[in-house]
């Protein structure tokens, strides 16, 4: 039988009646608070017992600190007088516990009470809110400055698509934690001026672990979506080097704690080691990640043979591809690589072919064609925008890229567009079908038969 | 500021204060309201805390020593106003009572 156990309940940091009356309903149970670190509250095994429990704040106090200053224990001394022993503190909140039915409650003065509350939130809470807030903003927005201008990298991209959801959540939460606080403290400072009653605040921890079962949901997609073994150990390692940064500053902090250094040194030793561990440790990970990469390790598609050109070694691949020049004309050149490679989600994936002949040989037609393939006609139309605006962008001022449109029965298609350098048309294609769209580039003007073969194994790929 | 603060006194505030007329240490307060108002008011010991650092900062009060934990606090000329500024408006609330409804003030 355990007699200890965790738990982690994400009460506000503000709501003292939620937080006492739950701690009374542990006690009752027979499971009496320790203490609240890093992994949870922790409780003990007791007989259960009628215990009165009072949450209150003190806001000079700090997490670094090694003990109570002089002045906390001031107030605690208060409170043994009263009768309130003081169960476990963290940061400024203070937990007292009494089985005395009848002890004057810590706080009896709603407005005292409120000021005081208000000054711990200022001190660590609200601020760490805030910034949480501003941070999710920033990331969201670099996700939704790439959903308008990349929007296939984006859509394409498991890691895009896992930290919209999880940021979204952070930003809902904050967002929802703060709006709560202050419409709570609006009308608790309303009850305390007209009957000198303190509305009781109430945590949204339901909401909480709602919104971490969705984070965990779109972490284990994200995992599972994952394909190669690079991206796998990336996203591995990534996780293992945020638990170990989150354990080891933690462990500094308490280590320093129980040294006896003081606050002040402490919050800028464990902050500084934050900012300095989280760099050596991704710098570790990248370190790692390179060095396997370059042992072939993390290989998972190693060429099927290489080739000398001007001193420098050359990959050739044998993959199979749906299209190749083959296909389309006669060729008796031996050398081809053809290269096949794919990425996606479950909303839109991208497949990239090139079949190319080696550097130096010159003269053997070659085809690089890319396909975007979606179920939703919206995220089509984005795509498609995308490859439009592309060419425009990396244009040239004295021959301007543009796409012209061109009939699209040659293509079997909705729509079909030819690349033009200036006034000079090129052999390069954009071919849109209802579920994907595709961009093909010849060595050489394609005749109708060899377009209308291209289209029918484009479309079945 | 800190009378515009404390213009009008909580019936704590004006307990803690009278108890510090006389030199007391912050932790047997609250057992002198208690026995000075028979149980009707409580003050609360971190409510106590708060109103002495409050009372503190508005120089209504000083700390007389500090015996290791145990800090003692007088009223000083600033809370002794308050005090009685406090008494007064009570003292008018009763009246006006009296005169509105014409009864003659009793003993508590």
């Amino acid at each position: 039988m355990r007699n200890t156990k965790r738990e982690w309940i994400a009460f506000s940091f503000y709501d003292f009646a939620g937080i006492a009356a739950h701690l009374e309903t542990m006690a009752a149970r027979g499971w009496m608070l320790e203490r609240i670190g890093a992994l949870g509250w922790q409780y003990r095994r007791t007989e259960p017992a009628a215990v009165r429990f009072s949450v209150t704040y003190f806001a000079q106090a700090s997490e670094f600190d090694p003990a109570p200053s002089e002045n906390e224990t001031v107030l605690q001394d208060y409170c043994a007088e009263a009768g309130w022993e003081l169960v476990t503190r963290s940061a400024q909140m203070q937990i007292f516990c009494t089985h005395a039915q009848s002890a004057v409650p810590i706080e009896t003065d709603a407005a005292v009470q409120l000021q005081n509350i208000h000054r711990a939130m200022k001190k660590n809470y609200l601020p760490g809110q805030v910034i949480l807030l501003l941070l999710s903003l920033f990331q969201l927005g670099m996700q939704v400055q790439q959903f308008h201008s990349r929007p296939v990298d984006f859509f394409t991209a498991p890691t895009s698509l896992f930290l919209v959801p999880c940021w979204l959540v952070v930003l809902l939460l904050c967002s929802l934690e703060l709006s709560s606080y202050f419409r709570w403290r609006r009308r608790a400072v309303d009850a305390a001026q007209r009957s000198r009653t303190l509305a009781l605040p109430r945590s949204h921890y339901r909401l909480q672990r709602w919104a971490l079962a969705v984070v965990g949901l779109g972490l284990g997609c994200w995992l599972w979506s994952l394909r190669s073994r690079r991206e796998v150990l990336f996203a591995a390692a990534s996780i293992l080097w945020m638990a170990l940064l989150i354990f080891l500053v933690n462990f500094l902090k308490s280590l320093l704690k129980r040294k006896r250094v003081s606050a002040a040194v402490n919050r800028a030793v464990t902050l500084g080691s934050c900012f300095l561990l989280s760099f050596v440790l991704m710098g570790a990970v990248v370190f790692g990640v390179v060095r396997l990469s370059r042992l072939g390790a993390l290989d998972d598609h190693p060429p099927a043979e290489t080739y000398e050109w001007h001193g420098m070694t050359w990959e050739v691949y044998h993959d199979a591809l749906p299209l190749t020049v083959e296909d389309l004309m006669d060729t008796d050149y031996p050398g081809y690589s053809t290269v096949a490679e794919e990425a996606g989600t479950a909303l839109m994936w991208r497949r990239e072919y090139a079949q190319e002949h080696r550097l130096g040989d010159t003269g053997a037609p070659e085809v690089h064609y890319e396909i975007v393939e979606t179920d939703l006609p919206a995220l089509l139309d984005l795509a498609l925008k995308e490859y439009l605006s592309k060419a425009e962008r990396h244009s040239d001022p004295d021959a301007p890229n543009s796409w012209e449109g061109v009939p699209a029965e040659a293509w079997q298609a909705e729509r079909a567009f030819r690349f033009q350098r200036g006034d000079t048309p090129e052999n390069v294609y954009l071919v849109c079908w209802p579920d994907r769209l595709a961009q093909i580039r010849f060595n050489w003007e394609p005749t109708p038969a060899q377009m209308a073969l291209a289209a029918t194994r484009l479309k079945a790929a | 500021m800190a009378r515009e603060k404390f213009q009008t006194l909580t019936e704590q505030m004006f307990y803690i204060l009278l108890c510090l007329r006389q030199e007391q240490c912050g932790a047997d307060i609250m057992a002198r309201v208690d026995a000075l108002t028979a149980g009707r008011v409580a003050v609360g010991p971190g409510t106590l805390y708060n109103l002495l650092e409050s009372f503190l900062q508005a120089g209504m009060i000083r700390e007389t020593k500090v015996e290791g934990r145990k800090r003692s606090y007088v009223l000083t000329p600033v809370g002794q106003a308050a005090l009685e500024e406090e008494y007064r408006r009570l003292l008018r609330v009763a009246t006006d009572y009296e005169a509105c409804t014409g009864t003659e003030r009793q003993e508590p």
